[in-house]
């Protein structure tokens, strides 16, 4: 009888043990994440994917904080307080031209870059194979426009900063992990300019476009970063002739609402071709000073340019001022050859002959700009701090541009000067000081005179829009130009002809094989 | 002896009659016993030598000699033993057969020898024989481990003197009077005594438990114990008596230094070397329960630790083996009355050393330097007398006497039937730094029955309740905050002082906020219950089955004062976190074991079914409340939800062994076990992990024991592979992230998805094929054992997610990578662990020394190239992990020493030697591939983490009550990284340095040691880059513990009702001996940071003050 209940009991076990030996146990899907292989599959998806690109502009080392810095410094178009000059040693090592391929600097736009070019890659293989599948969709199309938009401008980001690099255009690198350096540079302006041609006939018209996809690419952005490119590589004709596309799509504010351009009363406005969006919303994380937005609880899509070129009275952080050499740069001759002083200084920083009241917009009505009593030498920005209109600095989700319709008539400026049309070139740069009330350029110049006139334009039109780095680059006059500036603030001569490129990272040199040792 | 011979109640007479009658039924038995014992090998008897020289003595002092001398003892009756007889004996390493025969010699002793045990009778037996009531009961007397039968046991009727002893196969016969009445009491050296209930029975079979303290240790091994003399595998097996009583915060630090092949660092533990790149972890297996959460273990109930290390022991384990295991066994009930045991200390804990900071003077005159040499401007305030004078010691701040305590007691007794042991502990401590407090309570359950002689069950039940409060400081703005500071500020919000980053120049942070401001608790109740079941349907096999299921709810709470401090304002907030994790496992194993004729089988056979495991959490946060006395997410201004995540496992195993002994001088162990790990994609999921073991006891061979040298001499070689899949869950699949994905359109924050994580869809099982050759030796009557094992260790496809260039795109802002099979490496080793033990009048000692050599090498790269994770590099030829950077060749000492390396540089076409910035002062960098020019190409190997010596010291003494506990732990042949060099030495960071900076560049006139750098805020020299400046050796020897207890007498404490009163006192880390200038040379890190010193807190200096007591 025992016996018996022995073998029952035991039959019985063996019969769990037969059923604890299902292998279905194991195959269980990942609780907390879809895969790529069934999500981006729908219009919806792939356009959240879409976001997904542009949201790469927030990190740490993009816009919300070291991009403007950084550009800002190498242009000497802002001047450290002691403070930060004590404490921010990476940014000051860009400030003197001290950058090698350790630089955290420049190894974040190169992970950013690259993470746009990733993202973009991701959008262009799943909406090609959605249309190549499902037929015509205007969403998806337009999210394929936008896709190649980013993407172009993230290689010409790199083909502009640092030459030669790896090449990455499809989302599965499997089999190129290792890319190596392109040959030469301009097999990756030709990415770019393949990705821009691609967005132009994909994206649609901005004013096609209802408030809430205001911010997207658009056609008139990618004839603009297109037209910006033939520039750069001075294919002045083909760069005139897709400026000239955007002939009454756009047009300049008028001086009264220029501040627009800086602020957040009205964002992108019939001068904007493309600007990063940035938002304040309650509850939100600084963007990019303690950690990157993505991964945060809260949202965050906000900028902290605000809080670092402001002073503490008045909520900032007090990092960056306004560098004092430049306001000469709005001091010049008129054409009766008296002192001048150009109207955009007062718009542009606050102090001295620019702005001298602060909160003029504001409930608590205009405040005097109080440092002129102490120290006459201490300027900060007007551009991008929203002081007009706000105390708590800290909210801020101004709008950063990257094109707006003034560069493009100084870029077509620029195009008729180096095509031997100086008339034409000097109609274009008046078109700009028109608009905010400067004496017009009436007389006829030699093409040197038409360029330092241009040069000047920009110069003042853009401070503090981090332009200026970029035009003394690609004019070669970097180093003309810097080294006299720096020799008198730090007493030495830093810039080369080494400090055009940024150098490849160490870190991409370092888990790259592709690129050989020294990064060649 | 006359505890002995009390103890087992033999020949004790009621009655000369009685008494006459009994002796010679044992004897007979006795008799009869040792001839068919032939080969159950009494060897300890045979090996003994023993040497007496003693004149005019009672034959009582000649056996009590003995018995001080060997661990030989007597049983006899001394009525019946003539003991008072004066003998003079003289031996000169004789047999103990020998020595008794020339002291019992023509005289009316017989003797009878079993291994240790030795039993005098008079040698003419009575003729009396009186017929009563009695049966015949007979049966088998099992080990309940092994299911072996056991000869030579005592089995005596209890309350009389009739007794016999089992036979060569386990096998006994007796006759026993009164059987409804009558009771057996079974006892063998080195088990548990047993007491069974005859109750009419004629057949009775009883399974003995080890104890855990005999000489011939049982050592648990995967699924099974074994003697530790059959064992053929490499296994550190460490008793709650080795554990000693000492404050520990993990089992780490608990095994640390107690046997060879184990490397412990900050509680990290890594079995054999460095095997892998990602988890080294060794799994953990408690009271039989894979994976099972030691957090609810408290150290208190653990009765032994074995640490298997090659891969004939862990290949049972198979796919989590692969870097040893860690089984853990916690104590048990005994048969008999209520045992209470109590346990209680309390002590401080204090900071091991204050290293040296610069003074407010000293530090002003850094500041001043590091501005100038910037091109920055002095501020006034540095410029004011007031800065130079020291105001707070913020090391004293941040650090405090950490108060430390702990309460335990348990239950234990139980009856043939049933047995039970119940626990409850609680500890309490807290951190040497000031903020952090942690409690836990501890409750275990353990209950065996006996159902009937086929089935037997049990259940184990652990809880474990954790309270920790409080956040440290970070120790690194202990350094930098400025000494001219105080502490506290009424004007900032929250009260503390902040440095002006204006008027100071200076970033440093107030550290004390950090820590005062911040109240994060957490409350985890962890729980572990197992149910277990063994059915015997036919005698020898077995089939047992184990349910359990682990995990731990969790609450954390985090409120938030507010605060500013430097340009940080703190708002107030509150945040809230719960989690839940549930993991049922269950195992069934059959078993069948056989012994015939001289061959020794048992054949296991199982599985793991691991299914249902799941868990997850939940958080949400909230900032800005009006008022701070309620802390609930509702009451603050916004609110948000910051997680949830969930996780679902399931794991399934499938094993098998057999043993085999041939002759009780061959053994073999094979090993088998398929894994499936749902973290591969279904077609690499399944691993197969075989093992094969053979030793060979060389000591039962006549021409070993010939020599009379060896006590035991066994030698072992084992193969194996195991697995190893500690990566993350899905790794193999895509994973879309949503997390903070947005972008504003049209004023709408508008969500995004992408993509963050490169997937892995190849990845396949690591593994590691090990190899051991090793040897068990005794000598001199076993008080010298010598254990060594030689190993080599090839893990292959490590799994790591090998930083890949960044310009994929992946990670936040690091990591992201795919995970690769990547590299291969090799651990190669010996270790030796010599132990001695010996009694000297009534001092007992022992000394334990072990050491372990290790040497570390990849062999291959899955992806063909070194690959570099911040300072550590991976290359072949090299160690895993090894420090890459510059080599620092002192400083430039003149300008004119630059200007000569830029001329050099500039002939050969470079700009400069080093940077364009680099200025006398700076640090040289050694030009290693001679091309003229310092770049990424001149970087080498400039240290090595993994310590090639590990090495540990375990004296013991026992004298007359008193027992005294030195251990000795070390490492050698190891470098540490200052990950903290650039922040706290590297004289570019506006905030207080290090004292080492004192020994700076300052000017050719006064250049300092050579070695530090100028100060230079900026770095425009990139005097912070990973260079050999930055390492040192991480070689120490630290005194761990120094105890002493003593137990009062028992005749003393006996009186009060007390089995064991025991008073000690035990300090922790009291000396540590390195050249080590950090806080403790013992720095953890995870297996590519390992020896990276990012100021972790020391191990304190500690001390307790403790009692046990036993009722």
């Amino acid at each position: 009888m025992k016996k018996l209940i022995n073998i029952k009991l035991l039959s019985l076990l063996l019969v769990f043990f037969g059923v604890s030996c299902s292998e279905d146990i194991m195959d269980f899907k990942n609780p907390n994440s879809y895969t790529t292989d069934t999500y981006f599959n729908t219009p919806s998806e792939i356009e959240k994917a879409v976001i997904g690109i542009y949201s790469s502009f927030y990190f740490n080392s993009m816009y919300a904080w070291k991009w403007p810095e950084t550009f800002d410094v190498l242009a000497n178009e802002v001047e450290p307080t002691p403070a930060a000059a004590a404490n921010e040693s990476d940014i000051m090592a860009m400030y003197q031209y001290q950058f090698n391929n350790t630089s955290g600097i420049i190894a974040g736009f190169w992970r950013l870059l690259y993470k746009v070019i990733l993202r973009s890659n991701l959008v262009i293989d799943k909406a090609s194979a959605y249309l190549d599948d499902k037929g015509e969709n205007a969403d998806v199309t337009r999210s394929l426009g936008e896709a190649y938009f980013l993407r172009g401008w993230a290689y010409t980001q790199l083909a502009f900063y640092y030459g030669r690099v790896p090449l990455r255009l499809t989302f599965d690198q499997s089999g190129n992990v290792d890319a190596p350096l392109t040959e030469t540079v301009k097999e990756v302006w030709d990415v770019a300019e393949s990705d821009f041609k691609m967005a132009k006939d994909l994206l649609p018209e901005v004013s096609t476009y209802s408030f809430d996809d205001l911010g997207r690419a658009s056609k008139g952005a990618a004839i603009g970063f297109l037209g910006k490119l033939y520039l750069y590589n001075k294919d002045y004709a083909k760069a005139e002739a897709e400026f000239a596309l955007l002939d009454g799509k756009y047009s300049l504010v008028p001086a009264n609402r220029w501040e627009e351009n800086f602020d957040e009363t009205v964002e992108n406005n019939e001068e904007s071709l493309f600007a990063i969006q940035f938002q304040w919303f309650a509850g939100g994380e600084l963007n990019g000073m303690f950690g990157d937005p993505e991964g945060h609880s809260t949202t965050s899509t906000n900028t902290c340019h605000v809080k670092l070129y402001t002073w503490g009275e008045i909520g900032g952080w007090d990092n960056w001022r306004f560098q004092p050499m430049r306001v000469n740069d709005f001091q010049y001759k008129d054409e009766a050859n008296n002192d001048y002083v150009d109207p955009r200084a007062a718009l542009t920083f606050y102090g001295g002959i620019g702005d001298n009241t602060v909160l003029d917009n504001s409930p608590e009505g205009p405040q005097p700009y109080t440092f002129a009593n102490t120290d006459p030498q201490i300027y900060y920005y007007k551009k991008y701090t929203n002081l007009e209109n706000l105390r708590g600095t800290q909210e801020s989700g101004i709008n950063l541009s990257l094109m707006r319709y003034a560069d493009v008539v100084l870029m077509r400026a620029e195009c008729k000067l180096e095509t031997g049309d100086i008339p034409g070139c000097i109609s274009f740069i008046n078109q700009v000081r028109d608009r905010i009330g400067a004496f017009q350029y009436l007389g006829s110049y030699s093409k040197t005179e038409a360029f330092d006139l241009l040069k000047r334009e920009r110069q003042i039109e853009f401070m503090g829009e981090y332009v200026r780095f970029n035009d003394l680059k690609r004019w070669g006059i970097l180093e003309t130009t810097m080294n006299p500036e720096l020799q008198i603030i730090f007493g030495i001569q830093p810039v080369t002809a080494e400090s055009y490129l940024f150098p490849i990272p160490q870190i991409e040199i370092d888990s790259n094989p592709g690129l050989g040792p020294t990064g060649n | 002896m006359k505890k002995n011979l009390d103890y087992y109640g033999l020949f004790k007479p009621k009655s000369n009659w009685h008494k006459i009658f009994l002796t010679m039924k044992i004897s007979a038995f006795l008799l009869f016993c040792c001839l068919v014992n032939v080969f159950a090998n009494p060897t300890y008897s045979q090996l003994t030598k023993i040497s007496l020289n003693i004149k005019d003595a009672s034959v009582e002092d000649v056996l009590n000699k003995i018995e001080d001398e060997s661990e030989f003892y007597f049983l006899y009756n001394q009525k019946l033993v003539d003991v008072y007889r004066k003998v003079d004996i003289e031996a000169d390493k004789k047999p103990i057969k020998d020595i008794l025969d020339a002291i019992f010699d023509k005289k009316d002793v017989d003797f009878i020898v079993y291994d240790r045990q030795i039993i005098l009778t008079p040698r003419n037996e009575s003729e009396y024989i009186t017929v009563i009531q009695q049966i015949t009961v007979s049966g088998t007397i099992t080990d309940a481990v092994t299911r072996e039968p056991m000869p030579g046991v005592n089995i005596l009727v209890k309350g009389t003197n009739l007794g016999t002893l089992t036979d060569a196969n386990g096998k006994y016969t007796l006759t026993v009077p009164n059987p409804n009445n009558a009771t057996l009491v079974l006892s063998f050296i080195g088990y548990k005594v047993k007491e069974v209930p005859v109750v009419g029975q004629s057949i009775i079979n009883v399974a003995l438990e080890s104890d855990i303290i005999s000489l011939d240790d049982v050592v648990v091994i995967g699924y099974g114990s074994v003697k530790k003399s059959d064992l053929t595998g490499s296994v550190a097996s460490i008793n709650s008596k080795d554990l000693g009583y000492r404050q520990v915060s993990d089992i780490g630090s608990l095994i640390q230094g107690k046997g060879t092949g184990i490397d412990v660092a900050q509680g990290k533990i890594r079995i054999r070397g460095v095997t892998s790149l990602n988890s080294t972890d060794p799994l953990v297996v408690i009271d039989g329960f894979i994976g099972g959460n030691l957090g609810t273990v408290n150290a208190d109930d653990i009765e032994s630790i074995e640490v298997l290390k090659d891969a004939s022991s862990t290949a049972i384990y198979g796919a989590r083996g692969a870097n040893g295991v860690i089984l853990v066994t916690t104590k048990g009930g005994k048969a008999g009355p209520l045992k209470i045991s109590v346990n209680a200390y309390a002590g401080i804990g204090v900071r091991p050393k204050k290293i040296g900071i610069m003074n407010a003077s000293e530090y002003v005159d850094y500041m001043h330097d590091a501005l100038t040499n910037a091109g920055q401007t002095i501020s006034d305030k540095l410029l004011s007398p007031e800065v130079r004078i020291d105001v707070t010691d913020w090391q004293d701040e941040v650090f405090r006497v950490a108060r430390n305590s702990e309460f335990n007691m348990n239950f234990s007794g139980g009856s043939e039937k049933a047995t039970y042991f119940m626990s409850i502990g609680h500890k309490f401590g807290e951190s040497i730094a000031i903020g952090p407090e942690s409690s836990s309570t501890y409750i275990r359950n353990k209950n065996d029955f006996n159902i009937s002689k086929w089935l037997r069950a049990g259940n184990n039940f652990a809880f474990n309740y954790n309270i920790d409060k409080g956040r440290e400081p970070w120790l690194e703005h202990e350094v930098q905050m400025p000494p001219y500071y105080g502490i506290y500020d009424p004007t900032q919000v929250g009260g503390y002082s902040y440095v002006d980053t204006d008027t100071d120049r200076s970033g440093a942070y107030n550290p004390l906020p950090q820590s005062t401001c911040s109240h994060p608790e957490a409350y985890t109740l962890g729980y572990q219950t197992n149910l277990w079941a063994e059915i015997e349907p036919v005698k020898g096999l077995v089939y047992r089955i184990q349910a359990g299921v682990s995990g731990n709810f969790g609450r954390n709470k985090l409120w938030q004062d507010a605060f500013s401090g430097g340009a940080r304002v703190q708002k107030n907030g509150y945040s809230e976190s719960s989690n839940y994790s549930f993991s049922p496992l269950i195992e069934n194993t059959l078993t069948y074991s056989h012994v015939f004729d001289i061959h020794e089988i048992s054949v296991m056979a199982g599985n793991t079914w691991q299914n249902y495991a799941l868990g997850g959490g939940i958080g949400i946060t909230s900032q800005d409340f009006a008022k701070t006395e309620v802390h609930n997410v509702f009451l603050g201004d916004t609110k948000n939800i910051t997680n949830q995540d969930a996780w679902n496992y399931a794991y399934l195993s499938y094993f098998g062994r057999l043993n085999y002994q041939f002759n009780n001088k061959y053994l073999l162990t094979v090993n088998i076990r398929r894994d499936g790990s749902p973290r591969f994609a279904p077609q690499n999921r399944w691993g197969t992990f075989p093992s094969v073991a053979v030793a060979w006891k060389m000591h039962e061979e006549a021409f070993i024991k010939n020599l009379n040298i060896f006590d035991q001499l066994k030698i072992r070689a084992s193969w194996g592979v195991s697995g190893n899949d500690a990566i993350g869950d899905f790794r193999y699949s895509s994973q879309v992230w949503t997390n903070g994905v947005y972008y504003p359109l049209g004023g709408i924050a508008v969500s995004g998805a992408t993509v963050n994580e490169n997937s892995s869809p190849d990845i396949k099982w690591e593994s590691t094929e090990s190899k051991t050759f090793g040897a068990d030796m005794a000598f001199l009557e076993n008080s010298l054992t010598v254990t060594a094992d030689y190993f080599i260790k090839n893990t292959n496809d490590i799994l790591f997610s090998v930083p890949r260039p960044a310009s994929l795109g992946y990670g936040l802002n690091y990591g992201g990578d795919a995970i690769v099979n990547a590299a291969s490496v090799e651990n190669k080793g010996f270790e030796i662990l010599v132990g001695y033990k010996d009694e000297a009048g009534k001092l007992t000692y022992s000394i334990n020394a072990n050491y372990t050599n290790v040497k570390n090498e990849v062999t291959g790269l899955g992806v063909g190239q070194p690959y570099l994770s911040n300072v550590s590099r991976t290359a072949v030829g090299y160690p895993i992990g090894y420090f890459y950077g510059y080599v620092a060749d002192g400083v430039f000492m003149t300008q004119s020493e630059l200007d000569a390396a830029n001329a050099a540089a500039q002939a050969k076409g470079f700009a400069n030697y080093q940077e364009a910035g680099t200025s006398a002062g700076d640090i040289r960098f050694k030009d290693l591939n001679g091309d003229g020019h310092i770049t990424g190409n001149d970087r080498t190997m400039i240290g090595n983490s993994i310590p090639k010596h590990l090495y540990g010291l375990n004296i013991t003494l026992d004298y007359k009550g008193f027992d005294f506990i030195a251990y000795f732990q070390g490492i050698a042949g190891a470098d540490h990284f200052y990950g903290d060099w650039a922040y706290l030495r590297g004289g570019t960071y506006s905030a207080n340095q290090e004292a080492y900076v004192l020994d700076r560049w300052r000017s050719e006139a006064e250049p300092g040691n050579g070695i530090v750098p100028r100060a230079v805020l900026s770095d425009p020299n990139l005097n912070n880059r990973p260079s050999s400046i930055m390492v040192q050796s991480g070689n120490y020897l630290k005194l761990r513990q120094l105890s002493l207890g003593y137990t009062l007498p028992e005749s003393f404490t006996l009186k009060a009702g007390i089995e064991n009163l025991r008073f000690y006192a035990s300090a922790n880390n009291l000396l540590t001996i390195s050249n080590y200038d950090g806080y403790d040379p013992e720095v953890g890190g995870d297996n590519l940071n390992r020896g990276y010193d990012n100021l972790p807190y020391p191990n304190p200096r500690s001390i307790i003050l403790g009692i046990q007591i036993g009722f």
